[in-house]
């Protein structure tokens, strides 16, 4: 057989094998010009029962979940791990004020542009609001970046007046520059606790003496008393100004500044701490009290105190009966030289002290720390305990509750719990459980402290709520960063208002 | 040409009825060739379908109409392919009740289908491929080759292995219907 004769059979063979094979079955032919109808595209499947029930659940979900974020977005709901802001702040729709630095402003909406002058700017918030008004605006007042001038504002200690009509505050004037002193120089200001005023008011400027310590209310919330820087000279005095402007200083040591005040709970002197320079090692301070009614004032106590007008850290705190104050001192211990015979500088070892007016004795040393301050029931003090106690490291420190009566001390913890849970929203990593305590305050009814708390490997603050019993650990409130180095500004809890 | 019976007939303006056009006149040369490869009117009728629902599927790859023979040509192949690979074992039909019925010599053809179907079924699905694409369509070596996206030495190749066990084994029987 060739191979042209075995390639014609194959041929046959094809041809026998598909003839036998039949014509083409009805099924198959049915079933293939079928196919566009059983193999829906994608635009023809929502055109169907089942796809445009899918769609229209599809949309229903996405209007829903839509929903719930603007509304939590908004604060009009809360998700159930929430409610436990609603603890914060005052019963009547008090406030908190607190100051933050736009330097570090990396929450959505805030600022992206760079802010070489650290402007800071007064935030107050609100119960039942998780987003601050901000005394001044956070945002350039024109687009583009922002002015020289808009930089270098400084807005520093809030602080309500005590019937809560009122906040004081210390902002920085651009054209004031420095003190020869180092210490800033600016205006006090004073603004209506308005809601609708704030934004668009940053508030009334009562003086045009330089200030260079943070605002103190008198009693009656009709006086404001601060350290007066006193033109371009190291001296600085105490100046009280009414809020109807006018203004008188307070005689003190000629030769000495002052630093820091508190007036007295019933209005009638004002404890302030008053510094001179020492030779040798370190400034030498006394604590004054200054009475209103024209007599002399008087020391208290001769010792190393602090320089500082603007930390809340170096304010003394009177009982609310007026009968003790509570300060912060310093001891100085000699250096050790070290290994090569260096002598390192003095390092201050603070202590916080609190001194019976009635009894004429020295003051107690409650512990080594700062910045005390006395409860409003008067029955604890608060302060900042440096070397940590209890649990806390060295390094962050912890917020002390001492029992008044009994002497007990109770370490609050600073770290909110559970870890994370509500950091998230501040902190990428949920937080990193080395937590650094600031200054405490308390709330007017005495029930809460407030902190900031700055997360020790990752530099974020934010304002902690805590019970002073120390049972529990402390919440997180505010929404938005507390700058770190400003964590030791004072902040200011609005009393109730009827 | 597809091409020109679009042209001729106003392109059908919806995917569906282009598709339904094209494949009302190529379905019954499809499922021959189905058949041709396969050796069996049910698997080329399933080979058929799935050839067309692949083509239904691949729609937005076909750019140019008038290659819609060549196109699916392609898909109709691999799917006759991947049907001689899915099965195990090469099924050789039963020929019996054909045999009754066939047309002209009946003797004679019945004999050639019966040897030389149970020959072709013990070839490789490739080889059955090359052989039946050469002597059912009467394709060249190259256009094999451009069905199978293969090379032409690659079909020449497979060609003359085919053919070589085909014709040893259409000798035998040859030999044995002498010998009887």
């Amino acid at each position: 057989m060739t191979e042209r004769e075995f390639e014609q059979r194959l041929r046959g063979y094809y041809r026998a094998e598909v003839e036998a094979a039949g014509r083409l079955p009805v099924e198959l032919r049915e079933g293939v010009l079928g196919i566009p109808d059983r193999m829906p595209t994608p635009i023809g499947f929502f055109q169907t029962r089942r796809g445009f029930v899918l769609m229209a659940v599809t949309a229903m979900l996405t209007a829903l979940l839509l929903g719930l974020a603007i509304a939590i977005g908004s604060g009009l709901l809360r998700l159930p791990w929430e409610e436990d802001r609603d603890t914060v702040l005052s019963r009547n729709g008090g406030w908190v004020a607190y100051v933050v630095a736009l330097t570090d402003w990396n929450t959505p909406g805030g600022p992206t542009f760079e802010t070489p002058g650290s402007p800071t700017r007064i935030a107050i918030l609100k119960e039942g609001s998780s987003t601050p008004v901000y005394i001044g605006g956070i945002t350039p007042p024109a687009t583009g970046a922002p002015t020289e001038e808009w930089l270098s504002v400084r807005q520093q200690c809030p602080v309500f007046s005590p019937d809560g009509t009122h906040l004081a505050y210390f902002e920085r004037q651009p054209t004031r520059g420095g003190s020869s002193s180092g210490m800033q120089r600016g205006a006090i200001v004073i603004a209506t606790m308005d809601e609708l005023a704030l934004e668009a008011e940053p508030g009334i400027r009562i003086t045009d003496v330089p200030a260079s310590s943070c605002p103190q209310w008198s009693p009656d919330s009709r006086s404001v008393a601060f350290v007066n820087e006193g033109g371009f000279e190291v001296v600085t005095r105490l100046t009280v100004v009414a809020v109807d402007g006018s203004e008188r200083d307070l005689p003190l040591d000629p030769d000495g500044s002052v630093t820091t005040l508190a007036w007295s709970p019933d209005g009638s002197s004002i404890a302030t701490v008053n510094n001179t320079f020492a030779d040798g090692c370190c400034a030498e301070g006394r604590l004054w009290l200054v009475p209103l009614d024209g007599r002399e004032p008087r020391v208290l106590y001769e010792g190393h105190t602090p320089m500082s007008g603007f930390s809340g850290r170096w304010a003394p705190s009177w009982s609310a009966d007026g009968a003790r104050i509570a300060f912060t001192a310093a001891a100085f211990p000699e250096p050790a030289p070290d290994a090569e015979g260096n002598v390192p500088p003095y390092t201050p070892d603070w202590r916080v002290l609190v001194l019976d007016l009635e009894d004429g004795e020295e003051p107690d040393e409650i512990g080594r720390g700062m910045a005390p301050t006395f409860a409003p029931t008067g029955d604890s003090l608060a302060y900042l305990a440096k070397p940590a106690l209890g649990g806390q490291t060295a390094e962050t420190g912890s917020v002390v509750v001492v029992d008044m009566q009994t002497g007990v001390q109770r370490v609050i913890p600073a770290a909110p719990i559970p870890p994370g849970t509500r950091l998230s929203d501040y902190n990428m990593e949920g937080g990193s459980g080395y937590w650094q305590p600031h200054e405490p305050g308390w709330s007017p009814d005495g029930s809460k402290l407030l902190f900031v708390g700055s997360d020790g490997v990752w530099g974020t603050s934010v304002l902690l709520e805590a019970s002073p019993a120390g049972d529990e650990n402390p919440k997180a409130v505010s929404e938005t960063w507390v700058a770190e180095w400003y964590g030791d500004n004072p902040f200011s809890w609005q009393v109730d208002l009827p | 040409m597809v091409g020109d019976e679009l042209a001729e007939d106003n392109v059908p303006t919806t995917r569906d009825a282009a598709f339904r056009r094209l494949a009302d006149r190529h379905l019954e040369a499809s499922y021959r060739l189905a058949c041709a490869i396969l050796g069996s009117p049910t698997e080329a009728q399933d080979a058929t379908h799935d050839a067309f629902v692949q083509a239904w599927r691949k729609w937005s790859t076909l750019r140019d109409p008038a290659r819609f023979e060549h196109w699916f040509d392609r898909i109709l192949v691999n799917s006759c392919r991947n049907r001689l690979r899915r099965s195990a074992k090469w099924r050789t039909q039963d020929l019996s009740d054909d045999l009754a019925t066939a047309p002209g010599d009946p003797m004679g053809q019945a004999l050639d289908r019966d040897v030389l179907g149970k020959a072709i079924a013990k070839l490789s699905p490739d080889h059955r491929l090359v052989v039946a694409l050469r002597f059912y369509r009467d394709l060249t070596v190259d256009e094999i080759a451009r069905q199978l996206d293969t090379r032409p030495g690659t079909v020449q190749s497979r060609l003359h292995y085919a053919m070589k066990r085909l014709h040893a084994a259409l000798d035998d029987a040859d030999a044995q219907r002498t010998y009887r």
